[in-house]
């Protein structure tokens, strides 16, 4: 069956058209939700939430936009409602208020290959968790699913100009994160791949 | 011309390639005057690659069948609170089991049970509430060779009057308002028997009687089951007067 057929009978009650969708999704819908709240647990948690609001309003998608970027914000206002409920990382921080001093990532030596690579995974994701959940919801939007601004717009319901500079604050403060841990270029895809000769540095799951 | 703060905004849209070509122009022609806001933009690529380069992590083995075991848990509950509902409307209901060796069909043209068979009905009033979703329809399970019939009677009619007719063992086929129990015969495949007087009856195996004490309990609607349903023995369901 097709995608859209799937999702056509899934609306009709049928359970195990939507368990395909499930399983189609279940991969970037968990990669999201760990991004978003930092941890394993809590992103299965945030991953079946989501899941199960899909299936509770499939009566109310109607298709205007597609079902993947209906899926990842359902997935991403998951993650925000269940780190408020939780009262995890970055729930506290409101949208406007991030000028709170975060402790800097501990200053360690550049370490070599796959393990700067690790060294890198954990830096961006302690960075993310600096940010509000909003910030981090529309960074990953677009860094982790490629959606364009426009698309994010439609999907948060927010008009382009905030999802624009909503974006721009994000990464500011990230990169702010990273100048704070010392080398930053230590940390940098490009010369990792120098050090290192990782050809994959640009592989994309 | 611009603050180098105005540009950050710009810088960001620019790793994303969301510029027009005017405004790339511009910030090319910043980038190229300010160290500043020429690092800023190379270290906001370097993060944007880093994003990029981020694998996406399995996802546990067990995401998807745990996310349809709670939707048909959800589904369930929803059923019972119907069920819940309908029952509200109830006066009581008994259950009488006679314990046969087998399973006989009761016969569409006589709806009094056999009483050497032991027959056994389950009756409801012709104009029944169906279930308003498809559920699947369960095949009579062979539940091995003994085979228990199952009798329900009323007990006392709406008004709550009294244990009427149940003593009157395996003659008697009686009504009852309790669609709910109907629905889980429905929904269990319990063989349908014949009509009459506007009743509807059914058989079930011992193996279904026990999965029906489960549900009952499980709905907590003050059903008690009393007896047990050994050869030649009975089962009494008795719903409390008012519970809900």
């Amino acid at each position: 069956m097709t995608e859209q057929e799937l999702i056509a009978a899934a609306r009709r009650g049928s359970e195990s058209a939507f368990e395909e969708l499930v399983r189609l999704y279940e991969k970037r819908v968990y990669h999201l939700a760990l991004r978003m709240s930092g941890g394993q647990e809590d992103a299965l948690e945030i991953a079946q939430e989501a899941f199960l609001s899909a299936w509770r309003g499939l009566k109310f998608f109607r298709g205007e936009s597609s079902f993947s970027t209906w899926i990842y914000r359902l997935t991403t206002n998951a993650a925000i409602d269940y780190l408020r409920r939780e009262k995890r990382q970055g729930q506290g921080i409101s949208l406007d208020d991030e000028e709170t001093f975060v402790e800097p990532p501990d200053q360690r030596p550049g370490p070599q290959g796959q393990a700067e690579r690790a060294e890198l995974r954990r830096l961006l994701q302690e960075g993310l968790l600096t940010l509000s959940a909003e910030h981090r919801q529309v960074l990953l939007l677009r860094e982790l699913e490629g959606m364009s601004y426009e698309e994010i717009a439609q999907a948060l319901d927010l008009d382009l100009g905030t999802v624009k500079s909503r974006i721009a604050r994000a990464r500011e403060k990230l990169r702010k994160y990273f100048t704070s841990s010392g080398n930053f270029s230590e940390y940098l895809p490009s010369k990792v791949a120098e050090r290192g000769a990782e050809h994959e540095r640009m592989r994309r799951i | 011309m611009k603050e180098c703060g105005e540009y950050e905004a710009l810088i960001s849209a620019a790793v994303d390639g969301a510029v027009s070509e005017a405004e790339r122009r511009e910030l090319m022609g910043h980038l190229a005057q300010c160290a500043a806001c020429r690092e800023k933009y190379e270290q906001m690529m370097a993060l944007h690659e880093a994003f990029a380069a981020w694998e996406a992590e399995e996802p546990p083995v067990d995401l998807a069948a745990g996310v349809m075991e709670k939707i048909r848990r959800e589904r369930k509950r929803s059923r019972r609170r119907r069920w819940q509902r309908m029952t509200l409307a109830a006066a009581c209901l008994a259950v009488v089991v006679l314990g046969v060796q087998t399973v006989r069909r009761l016969p569409a043209e006589s709806p009094v049970p056999d009483e050497d068979a032991g027959l056994a009905a389950y009756s409801a009033p012709d104009a029944v509430d169906s279930a308003d979703e498809a559920a699947p329809k369960a095949t009579l399970a062979d539940s091995g060779d003994l085979q228990t019939d199952v009798t329900y009677f009323e007990a006392c009619d709406e008004t709550g009057s009294g244990q009427g007719e149940a003593e009157q063992a395996a003659s008697a086929v009686l009504t009852s308002p309790h669609q709910a129990l109907l629905l889980w015969m429905e929904e269990n495949g319990a063989e349908a028997g014949g009509e009459s007087d506007g009743n509807r009856t059914w058989t079930i195996s011992a193996q279904q009687l026990e999965q029906l004490e489960a549900y009952l309990q499980e709905a907590g609607a003050g059903y008690t089951l009393e007896g047990t349903p050994a050869e030649g023995g009975s089962v009494r369901v008795v719903y409390e007067d008012g519970a809900e």
